[in-house]
């Protein structure tokens, strides 16, 4: 639940941009096109680095999301390229579900999650707070993460009893953190991390930002 | 014969449903049908209807639960198989039912011509492979009257949904009566010369060495089942084939007989389901040996206790020849048995229609699987290939999310220079209690 900087103004796809930005001057019905489609998609795999919205799970390789991809505001790979626009697997999520039919392609409601974990989510709205483009949005406002058990609960600081159900039930309901395929990779990685850290080894971070950054703090 | 592909274009659930079942490159047998495939995915996402077209596809049998409700009317261009058989080269046939020119349902064939499909049905099907045999979840485990007469010689197919499992058994009962029939006679002449010459110890000896000659010589069927088959499975119950017969007439055989390891029989009626269901799957497969055919298991797991289910797969492979396999489980330890391309994971997608779920990515290639199950713990297979959420019950659960708070909470007392405090020690205390009781010190 890594904070994203999706700062519209600053997005590659200028193309997709000014066609919304079009539709929304002109108070249109976004159609069911899919022309843009990969430029939303890259440009939100280039914001949120390669990782899903909610689990910050790997979910696309960073050559996908290169910024040499856009020429001319629009996302384009060779056809000789070794990778294919394909491969990732995410799925673009809808954050306010009733957006959809209306402004399909509104770039501040969307976001690339995992496709498992998208199915498991389905219809499941995530409450408004925990959006992470928010510009007040942090994560540590909200979560806690116990290095020992590898699970996210809700922070222990909030006092308000229904808040700590309701962040409880977005860890286990639809944002699936503690998921337990998700849980045992994020132990895994932060404890390769930690072993190469401790080495004196190279490493890389490219997944599960929010987990490592709290559990590398303590690290000593 | 084994099936190398299945298309389904619109049938129930399956809409533009295609499933490869050949090996991927980079694996020796590459593209060559599987040897064995284990369907897994919630119930109603059409594990048992695939199991139970096959025997349509293969040998036309419309007997089955499934196409006695829905008759072969309702696939008639809708389902596609490929089959793979022969010996050093391979025959292709791609079949699918629809109505012929005089408006009647018949199989037709694509990509070869009619002279394989002959080959096919009179060569193959009657004479080099053995009939498919398919196991439903449900095994009848009635054990009693079973009669000496082959019950499968009339029937396409060897279907134990509907023939009694137990009549298997007749598949060697003459030869166990006959060699009944024989150790009663040299016993019968051990009592005579026993009557005859009861001073005449050299007699009484040698009439009981011959007895004991014969044993060693002469091929005992029951003994046969039990060292290569049955008593390395009855062992994890500590049970065992009894092959001393105390019978009084050779009719007294009826079924195999079992007993405990201080020789105490078991009688049929107080078998455990468990000890039924392992007797009742392996003694045909051993009985009916069969080759180059197709065997059914609709989920073979069914009250065997998960040491045995790790056996089963392995060991059924092991007394058939050239033949593929179809399992349907809903056992990660039955799943565990299997190749990752070996399995096929079926889900609904958004629109209620059934995919498969692939476990590469990239190209279909044996370096691309990102897990085998092979290699997983159980509860890794659970989570991974079943999609369960959680490593436990929802209690475990609960008290994980306990153990977490707790732990976060002392961390940032310890943080705040508190981790003496009262509340730290508590805090300690409720701890060390609460990781005794989740196992947690791994």
């Amino acid at each position: 639940m890594q904070k994203i900087d999706k700062n519209y103004d600053q997005i590659l796809s200028t193309k997709y941009k000014a066609w919304v930005d079009k539709l929304e001057k002109d108070q249109k019905k976004h159609p069911e096109s899919r022309t843009y489609y990969d430029d939303v998609v890259m440009d939100l795999y280039r914001c949120q680095r390669g990782v899903c919205a909610y689990k910050e799970m790997f979910i696309c390789i960073e050559n996908l999301y290169d910024v040499n991809n856009w020429q001319n505001g629009q996302y384009h790979i060779p056809d000789q390229a070794a990778f294919k626009r394909t491969d990732h697997f995410g799925e673009l999520e809808h954050f306010d579900a009733t957006l959809k039919t209306n402004q399909y392609w509104l770039w501040s409601n969307l976001f690339m999650i995992h496709d498992k974990i998208n199915n498991l989510k389905s219809a499941k709205p995530v409450v408004a707070y925990l959006k992470p483009d928010l510009d007040d949005y942090a994560p540590e406002k909200y979560f806690d993460y116990d290095e020992k058990t590898h699970r996210f609960i809700p922070n222990t600081d909030i006092e308000d009893p229904d808040q700590i159900r309701q962040i409880q039930s977005m860890i286990d309901e639809v944002l699936f953190l503690n998921h337990g395929v998700v849980l045992n990779e994020r132990a895994n990685f932060i404890q390769d991390i930690k072993q190469k850290k401790s080495f004196g080894t190279s490493y890389q971070i490219d997944r599960f930002f929010t987990a490592v950054r709290w559990c590398l703090d303590d690290f000593s | 014969m084994k099936i190398s592909k299945i298309e389904i274009k619109d049938f129930h659930q399956f809409k533009d449903f295609t499933l490869d079942l050949t090996y991927p490159e980079g694996h020796p047998k590459a593209g060559k049908p599987l040897d064995k495939v284990c369907f897994i995915g919630q119930s109603g996402t059409g594990k048992t209807t695939l199991l139970e077209l096959i025997p349509l596809f293969l040998y036309w049998y419309e007997e089955s639960n499934l196409m006695e409700r829905i008759g072969v009317e309702a696939i008639l261009n809708k389902v596609y198989f490929q089959i793979l058989f022969g010996f050093d080269r391979l025959y292709s046939l791609k079949l699918h039912f629809d109505k012929d020119i005089e408006r009647d349902i018949a199989l037709f064939w694509e990509n070869s011509s009619d002279e394989v499909y002959n080959y096919y049905i009179t060569e193959w099907q009657n004479k080099i492979a053995s009939k498919l045999i398919y196991f439903p979840a449900n095994l009848n485990f009635d054990l009693e009257n079973i009669d000496a007469e082959n019950a499968f010689d009339q029937d396409a197919i060897i279907d134990f949904s509907k023939t009694k499992v137990a009549s298997v058994w007749s598949v060697i009962l003459e030869k166990v009566q006959a060699y009944q029939e024989q150790e009663l006679k040299i016993r019968q002449d051990i009592s005579k010369v026993a009557e005859t010459s009861f001073s005449d110890l050299e007699a009484i000896q040698a009439a009981v060495r011959k007895l004991e000659e014969w044993k060693k010589t002469e091929f005992n069927p029951i003994k046969d089942v039990a060292d290569n088959c049955l008593d390395r499975l009855l062992a994890n119950y500590k049970l065992r084939v009894k092959t001393e017969l105390d019978f009084k007439t050779k009719d007294d055989i009826g079924f195999i007989k079992i007993e405990d390891y201080n020789q105490n029989e078991i009688p049929h009626g107080l078998w455990s389901t468990g000890t039924k269901q392992v007797i009742l799957s392996a003694l045909p497969l051993y009985l009916l040996k069969p080759k180059h055919t197709v065997i059914l298991f609709d989920e073979p797991e069914r009250s065997l206790y998960p040491d045995l289910q790790r056996l089963i797969v392995d060991y059924y492979s092991s007394i058939t020849t050239d033949c593929q396999f179809f399992y349907s489980t809903h056992s990660p330890i039955i799943a565990s048995a299997f190749e990752p391309w070996e399995i096929v994971e079926l889900k609904f997608n958004d629109q209620a229609h059934i995919y498969r779920e692939v476990y590469y990515e990239g190209e279909n290639h044996v370096d691309n699987y990102k897990w085998n199950p092979k290699y997983m713990r159980w509860d890794d297979i659970l989570q991974r290939v079943f999609d369960l959420k959680d490593d436990g019950s929802p209690a475990r659960k609960e008290k994980l999310d306990e153990l977490a708070t707790l732990n976060v909470k002392y961390r940032k007392l310890t943080q705040k220079g508190q981790q003496h405090s009262p509340e730290a020690v508590e805090i300690v205390q409720k701890i060390e209690k609460l990781s005794k009781a989740l196992s947690k010190w791994d």
